[in-house]
């Protein structure tokens, strides 16, 4: 099957006046229509800013390379208004903090329907009909009185659904969710990426999570993209994943999890996470705080290695 | 709801009244000098300013000044509470309220000309400045509006007068009834607000700008007039109303310099003279009349600012 979304190469470097910082660089990965991915890894991994990339959200001292094939066009040759027509039309995105996602001063049925009433041309009746449905279905009751009501008298979870009806109301190909659920309560978690994975079921919505918590990872996604100073380290699906994670990184962030109960101190990664201004053009970014250091890994660049068709492993350990 | 806030707002302003009253009382009469004795030396230019004492007895009595202070103070509260303040000093077959009601709408029409230009200037110079931010025009914009805040209007007044009346030959430097005889006053009382009003829509814009759900409204596929225009400008120009209130109540009140160096019959004009003269009663009932300004210009501000911000109409309001 084609690829929805194939990215290749991406680099995303910020020109800022104390040096470049290299958030992304060189990653590639495909989704078909209907899969979730996740991309995993800690701050300043380049997670957040490799699918700020695909949307072109950044800065304009942001440099992009690299190509973002969606649908068969490469979106980075899109101009800026080919490109309005792709947010929240066809890529729609939630954001990690729903308490301010939300213009405070708009009505949430306002809002939800913007994405469709800037894309299509539909009635106001229409659309509000269509935010009330979708207001449902997103499991928020009593929609046709939420619909006039303001943010602030939402929830963080009712929020959160909110935001993830105003992606939907245009029904997207792709939906990006930036660390959807880490703001909220545990509970409301559970209930926010059930919401998710039902909706995409349901419509077969691809989806890219990007999450620092490998549970949420394992929960809702096909593929696992394990990423560490702006490249990935490691790929695979979720089985493969939890059977046989390889890449040191990952296995020191399966063991920094903590368990209840247990008497055993928490394992945590020694070291900090590199700063993106000095990073090595060559060598592994995780070479510093790797434990099985060898000395070739900060001399060349890791090997791909190809351990089954979706498991690719960046480390010399495995050639 | 908004009803019991309002009647709690009205109260807290009456009992605020009662103490700028009587403040001032104390003041006015702690101050040296009187009406009759500052009235022959600037008027008449009698340098003897010694007043026969049944002509002051006399006088004193026709003002109930003779009565003890207490009194008088009581007096004025009862009919001040009524607006009315009776004969001023100065103008003794007429009555204060009279003359603030000839005179007021003339100092409030200027102000509110003046902020109708400070909004239609800054507003526009404060968007450009937050969009074109730490470039040239920014900067130009910050320093013109520095030199707004920081210059008062009476130097600003003379240097419009100099250039646009002597130089230039535009406008009459003095005069009163046309409407061209507004430019100068109307231009000297706008500086200042266009300064402060430029500078706060830069900074509430860039602000509003860096918000999460400008973010999301870029990301749901909307444009300049959809993220900017719909959801930016409309919040940050929210809090502009907490500055344009108090500055047209201020601007009202503080027109007594330019009133006097362009002769404008206004309210600032008798307010000044009265304090020259020891007009008492003058300045009893104008520092009151303008503190009532002050201070409802600001209730009316906040509840402006309550109907825009559904947070705060649903919240702090209906708790009262």
């Amino acid at each position: 099957m084609e690829y929805l979304l194939e990215i290749k190469n991406l680099k995303t470097h910020f020109n800022t006046k104390e040096g470049i910082v290299k958030a992304v660089n060189g990653i590639s990965y495909g989704l078909k229509k209907g899969e979730t991915v996740s991309i995993v890894g800690e701050s300043g991994s380049g997670k957040s800013v490799s699918v700020l990339s695909i949307m072109r959200l950044l800065p304009p001292y942001a440099k992009i390379n690299g190509e973002i094939i969606f649908k068969g066009e490469n979106l980075l040759t899109y101009d800026d208004k080919k490109m309005r027509k792709i947010r929240g039309n066809n890529i729609s995105m939630i954001f990690q903090d729903p308490m301010s996602s939300l213009n405070p001063t708009i009505k949430i049925g306002q809002q939800i329907m913007e994405p469709l009433l800037w894309h299509h041309k539909v009635s106001k009746n229409e659309a509000r009909h269509k935010t009330i449905q979708i207001l449902t279905e997103v499991g928020i009751p009593s929609a046709k009185e939420r619909f006039h009501q303001y943010p602030f008298e939402f929830s963080g979870g009712m929020r959160q659904r909110v935001m993830i009806a105003m992606a939907l109301i245009s029904e997207p190909d792709l939906l990006i969710a930036d660390e959807p659920t880490t703001s909220l309560d545990v509970t409301v978690q559970a209930q926010i990426l059930q919401l998710i994975r039902k909706i995409q079921e349901k419509r077969g919505t691809s989806v890219i999570l990007i999450t620092h918590n490998l549970a949420v990872a394992t929960m809702v996604s096909d593929y696992i993209i394990v990423m560490y100073g702006g490249r990935i380290v490691e790929k695979a699906t979720t089985e493969e994943f939890l059977k046989k994670p390889l890449h040191p990184y990952t296995l020191g962030l399966l063991n920094s999890i903590p368990i209840l109960k247990s008497k055993k101190s928490l394992n945590t990664i020694p070291g900090q996470p590199p700063n993106l201004r000095e990073l090595e053009e060559v060598g592994c970014p995780f070479a510093k705080r790797c434990g099985k250091k060898m000395s070739r890994c900060e001399e060349e660049n890791p090997p791909r290695i190809e351990l089954s068709d979706t498991h690719i492993v960046y480390c010399w350990l495995y050639e | 709801m908004v009803l019991k806030y309002i009647v709690k707002r009205v109260a807290f302003i009456i009992v605020a009244l009662f103490f700028v009253s009587l403040i001032t009382f104390i003041l006015v009469k702690s101050a040296p000098g009187s009406y009759i004795e500052t009235e022959r030396l600037l008027s008449q230019n009698i340098t003897d300013i010694t007043v026969p004492p049944e002509v002051k007895a006399a006088w004193e009595k026709a003002y109930q000044l003779d009565k003890p202070e207490w009194q008088q103070f009581l007096i004025f509260l009862s009919n001040a509470a009524r607006f009315e303040f009776g004969p001023s000093f100065q103008y003794p077959s007429t009555t204060i309220e009279k003359i603030i009601m000839r005179t007021f709408p003339i100092s409030f029409r200027l102000a509110v000309m003046a902020i109708g230009l400070a909004l239609v200037i800054g507003i526009p110079l404060g968007i450009i400045a937050a969009f074109k931010r730490n470039t040239v025009i920014d900067r130009i914009a910050t320093l013109v509006s520095m030199i707004g805040t920081s210059l008062p209007n009476y130097v600003i007044a003379v240097f419009l007068i100099y250039i646009l009346a002597l130089k230039l030959h535009l406008v009459p430097s003095i005069g009163w009834g046309e409407p061209k005889n507004y430019v100068l006053p109307v231009l000297s009382l706008a500086i200042a607000p266009i300064g402060s009003i430029t500078r706060y829509m830069r900074a509430s814009l860039i602000e509003t700008l860096n918000k999460e759900y400008i973010r999301v409204a870029w990301a749901k596929g909307g444009g300049f007039r959809q993220v900017v225009l719909k959801h930016a400008l409309r919040n940050s120009l929210i809090p502009l109303i907490t500055v344009v209130g108090p500055q047209l109540a201020y601007l009202t009140v503080g027109t007594v310099f330019v009133e006097n160096l362009f002769n404008i019959p206004g309210l600032g004009k008798f307010y000044a003279s009265a304090a020259i003269y020891r007009d008492y009663p003058m300045v009893m009932g104008t520092t009151v009349f303008f503190a009532t300004i002050v201070m409802f210009t600001n209730l009316i501000v906040d509840i402006i600012y309550g109907i825009l911000d559904p947070r705060i109409r649903k919240h702090s309001m209906l708790e009262g």
